[in-house]
């Protein structure tokens, strides 16, 4: 370092913040012990001039909160940040949630063709050729649970890539990323799924004479495991797949199917259910709750002794992305009188263990409201709910608001039928 | 619009010449010794402060900063510092390499130092009527006599509660004197010989 070299110079460092990860408190302790003078600067970037072969910085210093000169340096360096050149790419589904539809269209397609212009892993993925980023365009995946995950399965991520780290950072994340990798390696031998389904032996199988090649599961599977062939006909990868049935509830024909759960399964699961007759003056509701968050929030609170309308009925799904909308149909006409939908946290903060499955099963529900108004059925009757699993106190209270709503709105008028 | 600022002469003055004064060179600006001064309301900068200019070499505002004279070595502040800047040490540290250079950033706190020392040096001890009655005079008897009247509600509760015994003016009675007084007087001419400035 210049203090050790010439401990007569003169070194300053301008900065906005300092952050000493780890042990490096000390590295700026010892740079102050050596006379390293540290001026904080406010958002403004400090000016930089020349003069007589000398430089000079203008900077506003905050602690004496003056604007000062400081000149007759030999050197200026520059720090300079780290930031990912992979721009945010928006997908469809999200794009179709309140923004304007053609603007979003717009804004998709550029930030896809401004990513795909370039690619340094050059994925064969009918969803494009890189990894699909996140909040502050990193390619983050569930970072919660799976931090070294991205969308595209047996692609781990590690060091800068995931996040701005330092060199020693770097080598453990990178001896994370490789333990994950052979989690991955042992489980493709095996034909079974990763996390979250670990394990999972299921496959999605297509019955394909009935594939209308509308591409609803190529687009929306969150880990692009389905490419397309030129026909658009899905061409499923098993490898890729992490079991979780968004596909599955995306198929408006039905066509996909696990051997342990079917939209038959399920749909059947509703039509069984015991309806009492409208002059009973019970009520049906059923509650369709991820097996991520919505359900095991669901068992804390009943062990915590928390209580709810005895007219509820629990069926765990994979996913909420998993929902097809035959099932709300199938319920409204047994005469079921609501639908509760439980799962992870969407959006931005996201908790949903399969990225895009809750934020789907949102963006389904508030599109078939339009078509139960036609039926004369108030949209009322189904509602998303997210349920963290810190949130588990407040499921009695959501479910006696939803149980009023039910009441207000009045009997299925299809009980009976 | 910008001034000229950390040209490094006089902080390596400082580092050199004020007791701990290398202290200076790891403050981290963190303001906690501000804060948790008591008497950091009536002070201009404060030792946070203090510190920043002494690093950009504004040797006339640290100089002539009445803080340095402020300083009532309460010791709050030594305790809390999160780099271990020895603030009291530096405080009057720079008080003093001051005062050397006949600098004299705050005249009420030289005077009342001058009333304690004279004092001390007539009578061997701290007279509690003595002492604020030669500090209220030093600017003459008609200020001086303001001054007690101002501090009137004051002086009656000491008075009722024998803090203060009753004199008509300095020395009228005369305190009392130690014993030993000339082993005391000898000790403090040892004393004044031996450093320069004359405050307490």
């Amino acid at each position: 370092m210049v203090k050790e070299a010439n401990p007569e110079a003169a070194v300053y460092v301008i900065y906005k913040d300092i952050r000493t990860p780890g042990q490096s408190e000390e590295v700026y302790r010892e740079a102050q012990r050596k006379g390293v003078v540290f001026i904080r600067r406010d958002e403004d970037y400090p000016k930089i001039s020349e003069s007589g072969g000398k430089l000079a910085i203008e900077t506003k210093d905050m602690t004496l909160n003056d604007t000062v000169e400081i000149d007759e340096l030999d050197m200026v360096v520059l720090a300079t940040g780290l930031k990912p050149n992979n721009p945010k790419v928006v997908d469809a589904p999200l794009v179709a949630l309140g923004m304007d539809q053609e603007a979003a269209k717009k804004l998709a397609a550029e930030s896809k063709a401004q990513c795909d212009s370039w690619s340094v892993l050059n994925l064969q993925y009918r969803q494009g050729p890189n990894l699909p980023t996140l909040k502050y365009a990193y390619p983050d995946s569930h970072f919660i649970c799976f931090p070294y995950e991205t969308r595209r399965t047996g692609i781990y991520t590690a060091g800068a890539v995931r996040r701005p780290m330092r060199v020693s950072q770097a080598v453990e994340d990178a001896t994370g990323a490789a333990l994950k990798a052979i989690q991955a390696a042992h489980a493709a031998a095996e034909g079974v799924a990763v996390h979250p389904r670990s394990g999972d032996m299921s496959f999605p199988e297509f019955a394909m004479q009935r594939c209308t090649q509308c591409k609803r599961c190529t687009e929306e599977c969150p880990f692009g495991a389905i490419n397309e062939d030129e026909k658009a006909n899905p061409l499923p990868n098993p490898t890729r797949c992490r079991r979780c049935g968004v596909c599955m509830g995306a198929c408006p024909e039905r066509i996909i199917s696990f051997k342990n759960y079917s939209v038959d399964m399920i749909g059947s699961m509703i039509k069984s259910i015991d309806v009492p007759e409208e002059d009973e003056e019970k009520p049906r509701v059923i509650v369709l709750a991820c097996e991520n968050d919505a359900l095991p929030a669901i068992d804390m609170a009943a062990r915590k002794g928390h209580k709810w309308s005895p007219y509820i009925r629990f069926i765990p799904v994979r996913c909420l992305g998993s929902v097809n909308l035959v099932w709300i149909a199938d319920a409204l006409s047994s005469g079921i009188d609501g639908v509760m939908l439980f799962g992870c946290r969407h959006g931005e903060d996201y908790q949903c263990h399969f990225i895009k499955g809750s934020e789907l099963a949102n963006v389904r529900m508030s599109k078939i409201s339009e078509t139960l108004d036609r039926l004369v059925l108030e949209s009322d009757r189904v509602r998303v709910e997210e349920i963290s699993f810190n949130e588990v106190d407040r499921i009695p209270e959501i479910i006696s608001e939803f149980m009023e709503t039910i009441e207000e709105v009045g009997p299925n008028p299809y009980k009976g039928f | 619009m910008a001034t000229k600022a950390y040209d490094k002469s006089f902080r390596e003055e400082v580092y050199q010449n004020v007791d701990s004064g290398e202290d200076v060179k790891l403050c981290m600006q963190c303001g906690v010794c501000g804060i948790t001064c008591p008497l950091r309301g009536e002070m201009t900068h404060g030792p946070r402060q203090l510190w920043s200019l002494i690093r950009a070499g504004k040797r006339d505002e640290v100089m002539n900063s009445p803080d340095i004279m402020l300083c009532t070595s309460c010791y709050s502040c030594k305790v809390r510092c999160p780099r271990g800047v020895k603030v009291i040490d530096v405080m009057h540290g720079l008080a003093h390499y001051a005062l050397e250079q006949g600098i004299v950033p705050r005249k009420e706190t030289s005077k009342f130092g001058k009333a304690f020392w004279d004092s001390i040096y007539k009578t061997g001890r701290v007279d509690e009527t003595e002492v604020p009655m030669r500090y209220t005079l030093m600017a003459g008897p008609i200020h001086g006599i303001f001054n007690m009247l101002e501090m009137m509600d004051i002086g009656r509760a000491l008075l009722a509660h024998k803090r203060m015994k009753f004199k008509i003016g300095p020395g009228l009675p005369p305190s009392k004197k130690i014993k030993g007084m000339k082993g005391l007087k000898k000790m403090l001419d040892k004393a004044k010989a031996m450093s320069p400035g004359k405050e307490g």
